[in-house]
């Protein structure tokens, strides 16, 4: 019987261990469960869920170089695993490197909505923090490279018209057009600039990417028979505590009238992701 | 509660200066706000600006505002004693679609048409449908006294001038409706 094997008598004696690391962390005695957990791994290395909760007791512990490596453990095990993908996602948002918490936070989100696992809501929201500081970091270098590029740009063409002017015999009527030409030029390039800036920093998000309960971007929309959408945690609260009937219609409306709505879902991580300062609204 | 939501709505409506209405935020969390209604043109409400206080309980969309004018106001709806409003979207007609601006605005709609089959206040619904006139003045002497920031009336300082106390002054001026000479008739018995 190998150790990884339900049936050994290892694996029961690190199950044994590991229910006892559940108890401890449940009273908040996060140190004691670390023990046990590593207890429970050291003797059934191939059971990987020892070593996820201990990865969430470090979570919790705040040592996220910890997480790291048990995660990657975990991850090189069973490259499925949610929690894993998950808390190591955290740590790497943790650890200012926004760009490795989307990997991870994507593929946890892709496992968490084929499994209609409880903390989708949370992973999405971890994701779309993760996407946002990723677009902020780029954002600011950008903005910095793009001030520099237009101060080069407009130096190289005020240069040029020197140059032009320099060769001849320059009249005031040549002056006079190479410098509104000049002034004509920077304009034109001040208008593209402004653009790309536009493009990196948005304020408002279009109305129809929001839930009208939450005024959040939606998430998981649900669609009523009246053809509006709401943030389905939302609704279902509403139904649950306001009344059965349609918020905005105010027909009469019941949980199994609801109905999904990839569609609009979709669209939304379409425009958030054309739009990652939207990110900030999602988070 | 939803805390987010409660911040943006009232981001919006800071945004929005055309609607005639305002709110702030009371103390150091949300649960605490103070709007503000313009009198609509055109009613006995005109000029004023009346104060709305708000309470956002935890449940909050799942769950109305809690209103009351805190400005005194002379309305079918509202209590002339305490400021208690008879909206029903405030009460059994809510639903989380609406928010703190979609209930000011209709409290300003509520300005504008009263509704005094159904009252708050049965003595204002009383004059409202058996002596409109009376009713109208009166209504604007509040408007004038309580909603009309940093204004005396012309009347309250005559009085004042007469040696009455300003309770004295006021009380009578709001008995007669705001007409100076039956409420000296009265201050002097």
């Amino acid at each position: 019987m190998v150790p990884g094997d339900p049936d050994s008598r290892a694996r029961k004696t690190a199950e044994e261990l590991k229910k006892r690391g559940n108890d401890c962390f449940h009273k908040n005695k996060v140190g004691a469960a670390i023990d046990l957990y590593t207890e429970a791994f050291t003797l059934c290395p191939t059971w990987c869920v020892p070593l996820v909760n201990r990865a969430l007791c470090n979570k919790k512990l705040e040592n996220w170089d910890k997480v790291v490596a048990d995660c990657e453990t975990v991850i090189r095990m069973d490259a499925t695993n949610l929690k894993a993908h998950f808390f190591l996602g955290l740590a790497h948002l943790s650890k200012n490197r926004p760009a490795d918490a989307v990997a991870n936070l994507n593929q946890a989100l892709k496992l968490a909505r084929k499994t209609e696992s409880s903390i989708k809501e949370e992973v999405w929201r971890a994701l779309a923090r993760a996407k946002y500081e990723s677009h902020s970091s780029e954002a600011s270098m950008r903005a910095v490279r793009r001030a520099d590029l237009l101060r080069r740009l407009k130096d190289l063409l005020r240069e040029d018209v020197g140059r032009r002017l320099k060769g001849k015999d320059a009249g005031l009527p040549d002056i006079i057009d190479n410098t509104e030409a000049l002034e004509a030029d920077n304009s034109l390039l001040d208008e593209i600039f402004r653009s790309d800036e536009l493009r990196y920093q948005g304020d408002d998000i279009p109305n129809w990417c929001t839930c009208q309960l939450t005024l959040d971007c939606f998430y998981e929309p649900v669609c009523t028979p009246s053809g509006i959408s709401y943030e389905q945690n939302a609704l279902l609260e509403h139904l649950s505590k306001v009344g059965e009937f349609d918020p905005v219609t105010r027909d009469p409306l019941r949980k199994k009238d609801l109905r999904k709505n990839i569609g609009l879902r979709n669209a939304v991580e379409c425009y958030l992701n054309d739009n990652p300062w939207a990110f900030y609204h999602a988070m | 509660m939803d805390l987010s939501r409660v911040q943006k709505e009232i981001k919006e409506i800071s945004l929005d200066k055309a609607s005639g209405i305002s709110v702030r935020v009371m103390g150091n969390d949300l649960t605490r706000l103070q709007g503000t209604i313009n009198g609509p043109k055109d009613t006995v409400y005109e000029g004023g600006v009346f104060v709305v206080d708000i309470e956002i309980k935890g449940v909050y969309p799942f769950e109305p505002p809690k209103m009351r004018f805190k400005t005194k106001i002379y309305h079918p709806n509202v209590s002339s004693q305490n400021g208690a409003i008879c909206l029903d979207i405030l009460k059994d007609q809510w639903s989380p679609a609406l928010t703190i601006k979609t209930a000011l605005l209709s409290l300003q709609a509520l300005l504008c048409s009263p509704e005094p089959n159904d009252p708050q206040d049965a003595v204002v619904a009383k004059l409202f449908l058996g002596d409109h006139p009376l009713f109208e003045r009166t209504a604007r002497h509040w408007t004038r006294t309580y909603a009309t920031p940093g204004q005396e009336t012309e009347g309250l300082t005559q009085l004042l001038e007469m040696g009455f106390t300003r309770e004295q002054a006021q009380e009578a001026l709001d008995g007669a409706a705001g007409d100076l000479n039956a409420a000296i008739a009265a201050l002097l018995g």
